[in-house]
């Protein structure tokens, strides 16, 4: 399968209370033409994956290891600017906030003319001019040639974030990076702006991979799931096979945890009661032995304390794994 | 019973915007009501304007059938807010003890009855009373929501309305809020106001809602037919945007 691979990628932080292991040797796999959703909670490390992949990590930051393979090339993340090549070419990204990521003093058409310059400089003048317009066209922006002329604080936020969408576009990216690209949007805006992402797998058949802390949003949009915990991956397979029959704990609980549009509801609203998870993220300076997660974890046995879990397959499916020794134990 | 809250033909402009378009509501007492919508909708405006932070160009708030003119301090016997991103609106220069130490100046208590109050509170609350002696950066999100639900409930409110109270929390840890604000709701005679964009947690958590939508309330009701048969297309659109978690829930 080609597509992008990550391999081993383990990201260290130096703070002043010391070495922090914010992402412990991830393997993940974003195949052609499919959205990889990379779900998470504040503190698992998701973000820093999307920044090692790109080269933004902050400069206490180091990747100690990790390898990135894409359409047949291999980069060695630990070496520094490993991806610079593939930046606005090969690989793109959409950040969070729509309303930071755009540069306030140009106008749409200088964002756009600037990835097209890089990613076909043979255009020019009128040819880039229209192919900005076009890449506008293409993610539902309605009278392009007057959207090129404003400035982002002309634009609502989920149209500029649907400019990001048109730059990453522009780019004819084999990899896209979307960093929670609907969290600061509202929900009838947030599904538009993921049907354009989907639209852009379907197009140019390029590998998506998505990070975000919804539940959801993956069951919604995505094709495969990744579940990472405190820095590492706990779980991933198939949307259909994760969601349907989740293998790790933590994956049971976060799905317990989200609060469903038609979840089951009685009478009188006084009696509903909420699911959490009891305990807090371990203490990334002194992670449990064993499981990550075992300190949190209702089926935990003494052996967890003992053996880091090797990833098991779950259910038969050979894409399909979590890394918990009592898969299947419930 | 009287009304909690009791609005008519509420009215807020901003400059070229209408942010409040004649908006009327009742809230019952000891209800939780339930107030969603996007952004820019006005569901803020309209929890400002309760609270006295917002003038109102024309019609009426009245609290438990007393109609709300100047007076703030009267005010703020009835009703407390917890604020989005109540890590933000602590003063980063102060401890929890000292901050929570001002409400028993504003209710005229002396500092050993408020100190004695906030005890009882953070123990109430399941807070752990070191946390009166740490800065609010020390605290996690959660634990400064309930700070921010200790200092609105310390307050002795007959209405509580909280802002996006879930938001920014993770989905592991946001229902430990949301059961607190239920067992709030079942301990205290308190009216509750959630205002939200979480249309899932306010369906379960909520008696009565209301949807607005550019300065209206486009469809108001109980929280079942709000979001189990509504009747508003603007509702309707809200809910099928909603992403659902199919293979899951199948």
């Amino acid at each position: 399968m080609s597509g992008a691979v990550i391999s081993n990628l383990t990201v260290d932080f130096a703070t002043r209370a010391g070495l922090h292991h914010a992402v412990r040797a991830i393997n993940l796999a974003a195949g052609p033409g499919r959205i990889l959703g990379l779900v998470g909670e504040s503190g698992s490390g998701k973000s820093t994956v999307a920044l090692a992949l790109m080269g933004l990590l902050a400069a206490n930051a180091r990747v100690t290891a990790g390898t990135l393979q894409l359409g047949g090339d291999n980069f060695d993340l630990a070496q520094r600017d490993a991806t610079a090549e593939l930046r606005g070419r090969r690989m793109a990204m959409i950040f969070q906030d729509p309303f930071a990521s755009l540069n306030p003093v140009f106008t749409i058409r200088a964002h756009l003319s600037e990835v097209l310059a890089r990613r076909a400089p043979e255009l020019a003048g009128e040819a880039r001019q229209q192919a900005a317009g076009d890449a506008l066209a293409a993610v539902g922006i309605d009278r392009p040639a007057v959207r090129l002329t404003q400035y982002p604080h002309e634009l609502s936020g989920g149209m500029r974030q649907r400019v990001m969408i048109a730059m990453a576009l522009a780019c004819e990216p084999r990899l896209l990076i979307a960093d929670e690209p609907t969290t600061a949007l509202d929900v009838t805006i947030q599904a538009q702006v993921m049907k354009e992402i989907c639209g852009l797998r379907d197009r140019i058949g390029c590998s998506i991979l998505i990070i975000t802390h919804s539940l959801g949003l993956v069951a919604e949009y995505c094709d495969d799931i990744a579940v990472m915990y405190a820095g590492e991956l706990v779980e991933q397979g198939s949307v259909h096979a994760v969601t349907a029959n989740p293998g790790h704990p933590y994956t049971r609980a976060l799905l317990a945890c989200e609060v469903t549009i038609d979840a089951a509801r009685g009478a009188d609203a006084r009696q509903s009661r909420f699911r959490m998870i009891p305990g807090d993220l371990p203490d990334p300076f002194d992670p449990p032995s064993g499981c990550i997660y075992r300190t949190r974890c209702d089926i935990a046995i003494a052996d967890c304390a003992r053996i880091v879990p090797p990833p098991v397959e779950v259910g038969g499916d050979a894409a399909h794994r979590a890394r918990c020794i009592r898969v299947g134990a419930r | 019973m009287s009304t909690a809250i009791s609005i008519r033909e509420a009215r807020v402009r901003f400059g070229h915007t209408q942010a409040l378009d004649g908006v009327s509501l009742d809230v019952q007492p000891r209800d939780c009501f339930g107030l969603v919508g996007e952004s820019g909708s006005g569901k803020t405006t309209l929890m400002r304007t309760i609270l006295g932070l917002e003038r109102l160009q024309a019609g009426s708030i009245a609290l438990f059938d007393i109609p709300l003119g100047k007076s703030i301090k009267q005010r703020a016997r009835l009703v407390q807010a917890i604020f989005q991103d109540p890590a933000a609106s602590l003063s980063p220069r102060r401890r929890i003890g000292q901050l929570l130490d001002e409400v028993g100046e504003v209710m005229g208590e002396t500092r050993e009855e408020i100190r004695i109050r906030q005890r009882s509170m953070f123990q109430r609350l399941g807070l752990p009373l070191g946390t009166l002696d740490k800065y609010p950066y020390q605290i996690s999100g959660g634990q400064a929501r309930r700070v921010a639900v200790a200092r609105a409930l310390l307050m002795r409110p007959r209405i509580l309305i909280a802002d996006e109270p879930t938001a920014g929390l993770d989905v592991s840890v946001q229902g430990d809020l949301l059961n607190l604000l239920q067992e709030l709701r079942a301990d205290n005679d308190l009216t509750l106001v959630v205002v939200s964009h979480n249309l899932a947690v306010v369906r379960l958590i909520a008696d009565a809602a209301a949807v607005m939508h550019r300065g209206r309330i486009v469809e108001q009701g109980p929280a079942a037919q709000v979001f189990d048969a509504p009747s508003a297309d603007y509702t309707q659109r809200l809910l099928a945007s909603w992403p659902r978690l199919r293979a899951a829930t199948a």
